[in-house]
């Protein structure tokens, strides 16, 4: 008995948000992949340098987006059906945010790839930023409001079953999965009103002319009110897994219940109110909002470093019990066979590295020195491309038997993904960081200009171009082996005798956890009170010379 | 913070997370647990960080030609 | 609530790693005066529809009235003016002060190989000074992307030293 036996109503949904996940996942991959060959002067056979842009927007929009938006509503189904042990209480409900969700998805997809289309009239080359006035079909905005909306359907749906579950459990703690779900998505839910105020209420009618001149700077921070919180959806699910599945993966324990929830509580609170330090370089933004960021920026590394510690401590726990021993000999003693664990401590390393770059990202002045550079795509694509991505994948190996009954097929080639994954990121995060340095920017169709060239401060230009595209090879090729293990085993695995889900409890559990740490309406309000200290006299600064001034108007994409 | 030793007798006894496995491979508790690769692993890492942290603001990035002074 | 000892102390270090780097910081920002643009570095904002009567009006270089030069400057779909087609001449070890906005749509405003670094958002003037300590030619590029032909926006500095700084290409004010 597992997953798929207990809840088959919660499967069907879960294996659906999989569906349309892997598919964003493999279209966006093979963008990159091209994008790689051509902006390294590689290979140019695909497109010309004026497709890359509308490919670079089906990259950006199909996998930050699309894939991470999809597979975290389905792990996040399983964790609240399994903790709570509940089917979902209204299945027209899960199904009206799964088809909001995916609608969205195709009309946005729609306005994307018509771009690559001659004369069809639609395009939306305006990149997963889409700053005004660069102005997409309207239906590249009226698709991201549903599919935003549509998490929100989620949400609400995750809440009933908790809502259900207290009824009978009165005096419990929140399962810990359920803690992690419910925080997520209420720092989601807030966070996710910029984007929602700045589409619904200026991009959509302006993109049907009801609207003619907009001011830049206003969508521009709406915008990043919810793009740097929205790292933290992306990234708050893979905490998840790594506190709650990769100790057992491991062959250990979660080494501590109370701090997994002190560090989920801190993202509630701090995602929000930092937007604006991706508004360093900007003028129009005070300096004051700016060297705040700075503070509340840096200080959200203290979750994401507890993280690290408790993470690598219920690793070493595992280790310890399959004879590990030393300081650093341990580490050998782990799993390393198991695509599964492989793929999490991998990404777990590559996280490392991208952690630091995103602490020079969020220093404020040296960002003169990487803002916009490729150094920028190199730190996210260690975060949001291999923290995130990565543990996606890998904890999609363990879930699957869960969810089909069968056994992994090709466990070969799932094993040889992660390490191809990992492989391909060290040599094109290596050379963007790196070339970033140089100055080359990020979001260019070309390696340079005609006018001057780039000196590296070592190495050399080329070999950095080699690495990207070397590794951007590699990445494609570990994603074809992470679908055609996906497939495999959904249409011709073997059925599983038994499937190994069970999850051990904490060593320190619940039970030592203080129940402030599970109160939903305190945290949520103090994190409302946090965003409006820290937007509202910026956001008035930007509204008192009027909304839409000053204004200027669209330049069609 | 608890000091109660009993605290930490049966840490599966009351957890909602608890769903069976294999307990032979979960002995260990933590009182008889002390991580000390993970600390010799975040304390590499926090050295790491720091030297990595001060090249790239003094060598990198202050000892740069041009930069925007005001 | 159980918290391991070593715990104790990597939330310690953790604490005082975000300290030193808040410190570094605020140290390159007020003693090696390294600092971004910003709403109160006296750019302002300004009508991106109606150019014609302000100084983007003429862009190019200018002298103040206490000797310092300033550049005026609009980053457009797809060029830099002044800057691109013809480079743009700026003496050596003097304070420039950059003023750049744009009538179209947001761009960015980089000096490869510098930690000159600005975006250039219309209705806001990017205000930020800065000196070359060393002739020589400095690539100019847009680092946001602006539309079809962004790979091609692109101009020229060429920083002589001040001796040889002619004097009569300059703007009238």
């Amino acid at each position: 008995m597992t997953f798929v036996d207990t809840y088959p109503k919660a499967t069907r949904i879960v294996k659906a948000t999989f569906i349309v996940a892997f598919v964003a996942l493999g279209l966006g991959g093979l963008f990159g992949f091209i994008q790689a060959l051509h902006r390294t002067d590689t290979f140019r056979g695909i497109i010309d340098s004026t497709q890359y842009y509308d490919l670079l927007t089906g990259h950006g929009v199909l996998l930050a987006l699309v894939f991470t938006t999809f597979f975290i509503a389905g792990l996040y189904q399983w964790g609240i059906s399994r903790s709570l042990d509940r089917e979902p209480e209204d299945l027209r409900f899960s199904w009206g945010w799964f088809w909001t969700m995916t609608v969205g998805t195709i009309l946005a997809s729609i306005a994307i790839l018509g771009g690559l289309v001659p004369g069809d009239g639609i395009s939306a080359a305006v990149l997963f930023t889409f700053y005004p006035p660069l102005q997409a079909h309207p239906l590249f905005y009226i698709g991201a409001a549903l599919l935003v909306v549509g998490s929100w359907g989620a949400t609400l749906d995750w809440f009933f079953s908790f809502w259900k579950w207290r009824e009978d459990h009165p005096d419990d703690h929140i399962p810990l999965q359920v803690h992690m779900v419910l925080f997520t998505m209420l720092m989601w839910v807030l966070a996710s009103l910029g984007i929602a105020i700045e589409v619904v209420a200026l991009l959509i009618p302006w993109s049907l002319g009801l609207i003619t001149n907009i001011d830049p700077l206003l969508p521009r921070t709406l915008f990043w009110y919810t793009g740097h919180a929205i790292v933290y959806f992306w990234l708050l699910p893979a905490y998840f897994v790594w506190y709650t599945i990769l100790p057992k993966l491991s062959g250990g324990r979660l080494f501590s219940d109370s701090l997994a929830r002190i560090v989920f509580v801190i993202f509630l609170l701090m995602s929000t109110p930092i937007g604006f330090h991706h508004q360093y370089l900007d003028p129009g933004i005070g300096m004051g909002y700016k060297l705040w960021a700075v503070v509340a920026t840096l200080l959200i590394l203290l979750p994401s470093l507890m993280t690290a510690f408790t993470v690598v401590a219920s690793m070493e726990h595992g280790a310890r019990q399959r004879g590990g021993s030393g300081y650093f000999a341990w580490m050998g003693a782990l799993p390393w066979g198991q695509p599964a664990f492989a793929g999490c401590a991998l990404a777990g390393i590559m996280f490392a590295a991208g952690g630091f770059s995103g602490m020079i990202n969020a220093s404020l002045n040296i960002d003169t020195l990487v803002h916009n550079t490729i150094w920028i795509p190199g730190h996210f694509h260690l975060t949001v491309g291999t923290a995130v991505a990565l543990t996606f994948m890998a904890i999609t190996f363990w879930l699957l038997p869960q969810l089909t009954g069968r056994k992994l097929k090709f466990p070969k080639m799932a094993l040889a993904q992660p390490y191809s994954w990992f492989i391909g990121m060290v040599l094109m995060s290596n050379g963007m960081h790196r070339a970033g340095l140089a100055g080359i920017p990020r979001r260019t169709a070309e390696p340079g200009y005609s006018g001057f060239s780039f000196e590296a401060p070592f190495g050399s230009i080329m070999e950095m171009k080699i690495q990207i595209a070397l590794g951007g090879t590699i990445l494609f090729v570990s994603l074809l082996l992470f679908l055609i293990v996906v497939v495999g085993t959904w249409w011709a695995g073997a059925p599983a005798e038994t499937v190994d889900d069970a999850i051990p409890p904490a060593l320190s559990g619940p039970e030592h956890t203080p129940k402030i740490l599970d109160n939903i309406k305190l945290w949520l309000g103090i994190a409302v009170v946090l965003v409006i200290l820290a937007y509202t006299l910026p956001l008035a600064d930007m509204l008192a010379d009027g909304i839409f001034q000053p204004g200027v108007p669209p330049s069609p994409m | 913070m608890s000091t109660d030793p009993s605290a930490s007798s049966d840490p599966a006894a009351s957890s909602s997370e608890a769903a069976g496995g294999d307990e032979a491979a979960h002995t260990r508790s933590i009182d008889d647990f002390d991580p000390y690769g993970t600390l010799a692993v975040t304390g590499l890492y926090f050295v790491l960080l720091l030297v990595l942290y001060a090249l790239m603001y003094f060598v990198e990035f202050a000892g740069r030609g041009a930069s925007i002074i005001e | 609530m159980h918290i391991h000892r070593f715990e104790k102390l990597w939330i310690g270090l953790s604490l005082f790693l975000i300290a030193a780097f808040i410190s570094i910081v605020m140290y390159g920002f007020t003693v090696l005066d390294l600092t971004v643009p910003g709403s109160d570095r006296g750019g302002g904002t300004v009508d991106a529809m109606n150019l014609a009567e302000t100084p983007f009006a003429t862009p190019g270089v200018r002298k103040t009235e206490d000797g310092e030069y300033e550049v005026y400057m609009l980053a457009r779909q797809y060029f830099f003016q002044p800057g691109s087609g013809q480079s743009l001449t700026l003496p050596a070890e003097t304070r420039v002060t950059f003023k750049v906005t744009s009538p179209d749509v947001i761009h960015g405003f980089q000096v490869a190989g510098t930690n000159i670094n600005s975006m250039v958002i219309p209705g806001q003037i990017s205000r930020f000074t800065t000196v070359f300590s060393d002739p020589g030619e400095y690539g100019i590029l847009c680092n946001e992307y602006c539309g079809a032909a962004h790979h091609t926006m692109e101009g020229l500095i060429e920083v002589v030293p001040p001796s040889e700084f002619d004097e009569s290409n300059l703007i009238e004010q």
